[in-house]
């Protein structure tokens, strides 16, 4: 059964340097917005330190925040949450396809791109395992 | 010295006490209790606390606690362990503040130290420091090398 | 069985007495040569460049063992990407733990005695590694 955390903060909007601050980890974790208030991610020890680290983050400057760890009670809505998610990455991978189709295409980076992206993909997408297969191809066997 | 944290030791919490036990205090002792536990204990058995919220000797902004010790034991003149400290902080947060190539693979093993059966944090931290010395070794290469910023700087 | 390499061992070298002591030859005894020498005897070479069991097409060592003995293991599998990107040169890294595990590695063998221990310690790392892997595939 899957755990899910959710983040839930109010900062001053100004110095608005904070705000973005917060929201760009929370991107970069891959985070999802609910309703413009509550942030979710699947629960696992990565994404709780991380969590629990930027909850600190956001009381040193100043301002509320809860953080939860729950399980869904609707059902559907589990399946739903794995969608988004899924959906997130899905659109990143498929972009980083459409690139390596270019001519020049700079592996080096979509592989850092790559990377990154790997990394919020909590529910193991098949599209990123294309991906990876077509980076790994893409330099092909020696000859 | 005591030294507590929470337990279940990853990143952070098995490199500060590597860090602690041969640069700061060879006498350390060092105690792991539940997260919730920390600061009581702490003050019931006078115990230094680290890698926790509200601490001198934890996360400030994005650096993480091994490099708040290195900043109040007055450590940062030792190249190879800021250094170090660069990869430590990559392991244990996001990564955006140094972007150290090196700190994935040493979150990996890290996180992979934790399920190798070791009967508790004492245990784990006795096991791991070899990964520390490690890369203290590597790091001091590199600054031998005059590339204090790592081999993929 | 007796197996053979050059000394000074690295990410690809404890990657490949790991596995053939947990896979292969449990019984395996190691002998370490020279850097540059001809392995002679009948211990069986690796990662010595024109032993059977060496880089190919691309791939480090690693990989080719788990071919030549036929381990397929999801996981191994993706050990063998991981070492090759810390070892052989990729045009794409697919893999973020590839710089960090070759540098632990490079910094066990500075801090070994000798590559015995160093491989013993090697293991040891990638016990580690693989146990996170797997937790990975599950979650």
């Amino acid at each position: 059964m899957q755990s899910w955390l959710l983040l839930v903060y109010k900062i001053a909007s100004e110095p608005s340097a904070r705000r973005v601050y917060v929201w760009r980890k929370l991107k970069r974790l891959g985070a999802i917005l609910l309703h413009d208030a509550v942030w979710v991610l699947p629960a696992n020890p990565h994404t709780r330190e991380h969590l629990q680290w930027l909850a600190v983050e956001i009381k040193e400057m100043e301002g509320d925040v809860t953080l939860w760890e729950t399980a869904t009670l609707i059902f559907g809505q589990e399946d739903s949450l794995r969608e988004q998610f899924q959906q997130q990455v899905n659109e990143e991978y498929q972009s980083i396809l459409s690139e390596m189709k270019r001519e020049n295409a700079d592996l080096a980076a979509l592989s850092r791109r790559y990377q990154q992206v790997a990394a919020r993909d909590y529910f193991h997408s098949e599209l990123g395992q294309q991906v990876r297969q077509a980076l790994i191809e893409a330099t092909g066997d020696a000859p | 010295m005591k030294w507590i944290t929470r337990e279940h030791v990853k990143v952070d919490r098995v490199a500060c006490p590597w860090l602690i036990k041969k640069f700061v205090d060879p006498q350390a002792e060092f105690l792991f209790v539940p997260s919730d536990q920390v600061m009581s204990e702490a003050e019931r058995l006078g115990a230094t606390p680290y890698d926790v919220k509200n601490v001198e000797l934890g996360h400030h902004g994005k650096e993480c606690s091994f490099e708040a010790i290195l900043k109040k034991y007055d450590l940062t003149g030792d190249p190879a362990l800021v250094l170090l400290g660069k990869i430590v902080n990559g392991a244990d947060t996001d990564n955006t503040l140094w972007n150290q190539p090196e700190g994935p693979g040493l979150e990996a093993i890290a996180e992979g130290f934790r399920h190798l059966g070791y009967k508790d944090d004492h245990e784990v931290n006795a096991a791991e420091w070899i990964v520390y010395d490690a890369l203290y070794a590597y790091c001091q290469e590199m600054v031998n090398q005059n590339k204090p910023e790592g081999m993929f700087a | 069985m007796k197996w053979t390499t050059w000394e000074q061992v690295g990410v690809d070298r404890m990657a490949c007495a790991w596995l053939i002591r947990r896979s292969i030859d449990p019984g395996a005894e190691f002998i370490f040569i020279p850097v540059g020498a001809s392995p002679s005897g009948d211990a069986e070479p690796f990662d010595i460049p024109g032993a059977r069991l060496s880089h190919h097409r691309g791939h480090c060592t690693f990989h080719m063992m788990l071919r030549e003995y036929d381990l397929h293991d999801p996981i191994l599998d993706r050990i063998a990407r991981i070492v090759d990107e810390a070892d052989v040169v990729q045009e794409a890294n697919v893999e973020s733990a590839a710089p960090g595990l070759d540098l632990i590695c490079r910094g066990i063998r500075l801090t070994s005695p000798d590559d015995y221990v160093a491989i013993e310690r090697g293991a040891l790392i990638y016990e580690a590694l693989y146990a996170q892997l797997s937790t990975e595939q599950a979650s």
